[in-house]
């Protein structure tokens, strides 16, 4: 049993070790990096650098391109790209866009905030002939709303050969990117992953070895204790990663949590809310349904709750006012609409079937008030 | 948190009280653990939604107490207990130290918690609790009623966000609750293996694997989504069905409080009992190469439907059409089954992601045994169920609407999260039983 025992553990070591060598070593290329922080084509003025950041300013329109000057001949060598940029913002993304002439063909989406790598596409000039690349910028934005210029800020835009240190690199980021909490951050732009042969090796070597285990029979004890010592070794990022949660979580939320507002909006929103509140109580329409309109989401769904006392109409169109008031026998209700949708609060630009009798009852930030 | 203990303790000692007036069998003995606490759950939450159908006051829930307390005082005075040894002091120590893991220093929601179970509940407590709530359009055609955009969502999570306003003014402590719920599940889970003689080795690893799964962290501590909530209701269930001789509880209790809590959570959780059913059916029922015919039946059909090209049959003047794309029975039922490929997200959700560390790398090698080697009959139900499921959800995402949502990780991560405990729970079990396994030859 000891001689099983041991050729087991001798064999789980070949095989781990095989894997990692293979990982690292097979196919791996000299070191190589080029930065490219300067590489792209911007107008004049547009991006400065300031001391261990570079300043993009990122005009203000939706959709931002800029071409990464660099020969369509070049980007096939490399494999990697770190990007290294602090700059957070929820409705602003980034990604590569491989165009040939007008027509994009590839796109390699881009995660800010801290360091991170990409995996550029090889793509060879025989498959879709000269192409060039380029840094897309976009910005959520409403209709008609007026874009923030951000200036876009980061450290580095480095391409990578793929090294062992690279690869290194990239598996030690995939494994320690655990994503930091938001308020609904369990949606994941999900962007960085193992590579398939990164998956599949593991999948090979684990169940071969399980497989030899079952073949030398090996007790439970030596099989679990194998597996932990895997495990182990796996999860150690996330050690790592919680105890860092914890202290930034105590670091940046150092006080009792707020159970009526739970940012910066949502104190706005509760404020609206309270004068809305007692709007509704001076005119004695607490029974009577009020309507919500706001494109935001986060802002109508979080009236809706800060409302909750009301009978809250949200998701609607104008159109649906007069079926309300018809199926409901009510005359009046109230509409608290974004002046986004309602611009300078004037009702009458909202059109003449939907009101026979729009009235703006106060105007507060950003929000408008009207009885229709 | 202390609010959090409060309750946590209550719902434990509400459904020890219960559990221990229906089962009356003097030479059993009673623990505290994750299954009378759901039981509890499962009390407060058929009586919550009685007493509301019924319109009468929240004032009534003081009932729920009032059993807590003699849960406590039953417990108190069944001297039969064993459970102070050391190895209850070790887990309660672990435990203690997992909820400080788990928990973060300061109570997260995520959005779907305070959009739907907590609106709700303050929408409760601010019409009344029997309020009707509607959708829109349903609210437009019915006299009286309030609207709700989450209407159709099941009460069970809206219930405990609920209780904590009215008694207190505030749901801050189901932060906390979530994790000591689940703590309370790892234990109760990895107590179960050590009463069937596991090593420690394999109780060490156990509880390594249920605090190392990064997403399933996340959900933890940031509280709000359901699905945690199905993942933990179906671990139990599975331990109920496995380990029910060991357990004495009142089993058809048990069993009735977990299959009820799994719709109380989320709409799906009724094709989760479905699939249970179906899976008790064909465990039961099948004699013992069922696990043969079950791989060979889905390979069989894999092979049927992907492998040859399109293939079409129709009878009866093509009022009933079999193809690869589209059944249609009559007026009765029709489905488009318009394949998406849709593999690279399911690979990528399960093994690329790093959201589950390494367990779904063992996939392989445990269906491997389970096809290979002989299980007891109480096994082969969560064997089979997990079988199904799993088939059931690559299905969906392959021929229904939601491939449109497999692009979007989160609706893969979702399912797949509802069933990791579950797997976890099986991958632990096939190691228990590894020694007869390395005995036997195929």
């Amino acid at each position: 049993m000891l001689k099983n025992t041991l050729l087991f553990l001798l064999s789980g070591f070949l095989i781990w070790s095989s894997l990692v060598l293979f990982l690292l070593f097979n196919g791996s290329e000299e070191q190589q990096v080029k930065d490219i922080s300067r590489s792209f084509k911007v107008k004049p003025g547009q991006m400065f650098q300031t001391e261990g950041h570079y300043h993009l300013s990122v005009l203000g329109t939706p959709v931002a391109e800029y071409l990464v000057e660099l020969p369509s001949h070049q980007w096939s060598e490399y494999t990697y790209l770190l990007v290294d940029s602090d700059f957070q913002q929820t409705d602003f993304h980034a990604q590569l866009v491989w165009k040939s002439g007008d027509v994009a063909f590839q796109t390699v989406p881009l995660e800010l905030g801290k360091s991170g790598m990409a995996i550029i596409p090889r793509i060879t000039l025989n498959e879709n002939g000269p192409f060039e690349v380029y840094l897309q910028m976009t910005q959520s934005v409403d209709l008609g709303e007026v874009t923030n210029a951000p200036e876009f800020r980061f450290k580095r835009f480095e391409l990578m050969t793929d090294s062992v240190q690279a690869r290194l690199m990239y598996s030690w980021l995939v494994m320690t990117d655990l994503k930091s909490l938001k308020i609904s951050s369990l949606n994941f732009w999900a962007i960085q992953f193992f590579s398939i042969s990164f998956a599949c090796g593991v999948l090979f070597a684990l169940t071969i070895w399980i497989v030899i285990g079952w073949l030398l029979k090996v007790e439970m004890k030596v099989m679990v204790l194998a597996l932990m010592s895997i495990w182990i070794i796996f999860s150690t990022p996330i050690w790592l990663n919680q105890w860092q949660m914890k202290g930034l979580m105590k670091s940046q939320f150092d006080k009792l949590a707020d159970n009526n507002a739970i940012n910066g909006l949502d104190y706005r929103l509760k404020k609206i809310s309270d004068h809305l509140s007692q709007t509704i109580t001076e005119l004695h329409m607490e029974n009577l349904p009020i309507m919500i309109m706001d494109h935001n989401a986060f802002s109508r769904t979080r009236l809706a709750y800060h409302l909750h006392r009301y009978n809250v109409l949200t998701a609607l169109s104008l159109n649906n006012i007069p079926v309300v008031k018809s199926k409901k026998g009510i005359s009046t209700m109230l509409m608290l609409i974004s002046q986004q949708l309602l611009p300078e609060c004037e009702v009458v630009t909202l059109g003449v079937n939907a009101f026979d009798d729009g009235r703006l009852i106060w105007s507060e930030q950003g929000y408008c008030l009207v009885k229709i | 948190m202390i609010e959090a203990l409060i309750f946590w303790l209550g719902f434990i000692f509400l459904g020890f009280g219960v559990n221990f007036l229906l089962v009356r069998k003097k030479n059993k003995q009673f623990g505290l653990d994750a299954f009378v606490l759901f039981l509890g759950l499962f009390v407060f939450i058929v009586l919550a939604q009685i007493f509301q159908f019924l319109g009468w006051s929240p004032d009534c829930l003081w009932v729920i107490p009032i059993f807590s307390f003699l849960g406590l005082f039953l417990w108190l005075k069944d001297k039969r207990f064993q459970y102070w040894d050391y190895m209850t002091v070790l887990h309660l120590f672990l435990a203690v130290l997992m909820v400080w893991w788990l928990a973060l220093d300061m109570p997260l929601s995520a959005w779907d918690s305070w959009l739907v179970w907590e609106l709700k509940a303050k929408q409760w407590l601010a019409h009344g609790w029997s309020i009707n709530l509607l959708q829109f359009q349903d609210w437009l055609h019915s006299d009286g009623g309030v609207v709700s955009s989450t209407a159709h969502y099941p009460d069970g999570l809206s219930l405990l966000f609920f209780l904590g306003k009215w008694m207190s003014g505030s749901s801050v402590w189901m932060a906390w609750f979530l994790p000591l719920v689940y703590v309370t599940i790892v234990v109760t889970v990895i107590d179960v293996f050590r009463k069937q003689g596991a090593s420690w080795s394999l109780q060490i690893f156990g509880y390594l694997v249920f605090f190392t799964l990064p997403l399933i962290n996340n959900h933890i501590m940031m509280e709000g989504y359901a699905d945690i909530w199905l993942a933990m209701t179906l671990l139990l269930l599975m331990v109920q069905l496995a380990y029910r001789h060991y357990y004495h509880h009142h089993h058809f209790l048990m069993m009735l409080s977990l299959i009820f809590l799994l719709p109380a959570f989320k709409l799906e959780g009724w094709f989760w009992v479905a699939l249970f059913l179906t899976a008790q059916f064909i465990a039961q029922f099948l004699n013992n190469r069922y696990r043969l015919i079950l791989a060979g039946l889905i390979l069989v059909v894999f092979v049927v439907w992907f492998v040859p090209s399109y293939w079409h049959f129709s009878w009866a003047g093509r009022t009933v059409v079999f193809s690869q794309f589209f059944i249609q029975l009559g007026s009765y039922f029709s489905i488009q089954l318009v394949p998406h490929d849709i593999s690279s997200e399911i690979i990528t959700g399960l093994l690329l992601q790093n959201n589950w560390g390494l367990l779904w790398y063992f996939l392989p090698v445990v269906m491997l045994i389970w096809v290979l080697i002989k299980y007891p009959k109480d096994d082969r139900v969560n064997q089979v169920f997990f079988v199904l499921s799993f088939v059931s959800f690559v299905l969906l995402f392959t021929f229904t609407d939601a491939a449109q949502w497999a692009e979007n990780y989160a609706a893969v991560n979702r399912v797949v999260l509802q069933l990791t405990l579950c797997f976890v729970f099986l991958l632990l079990h096939t190691l228990m039983s590894w020694d007869r396994v390395a005995n036997k030859r195929i």
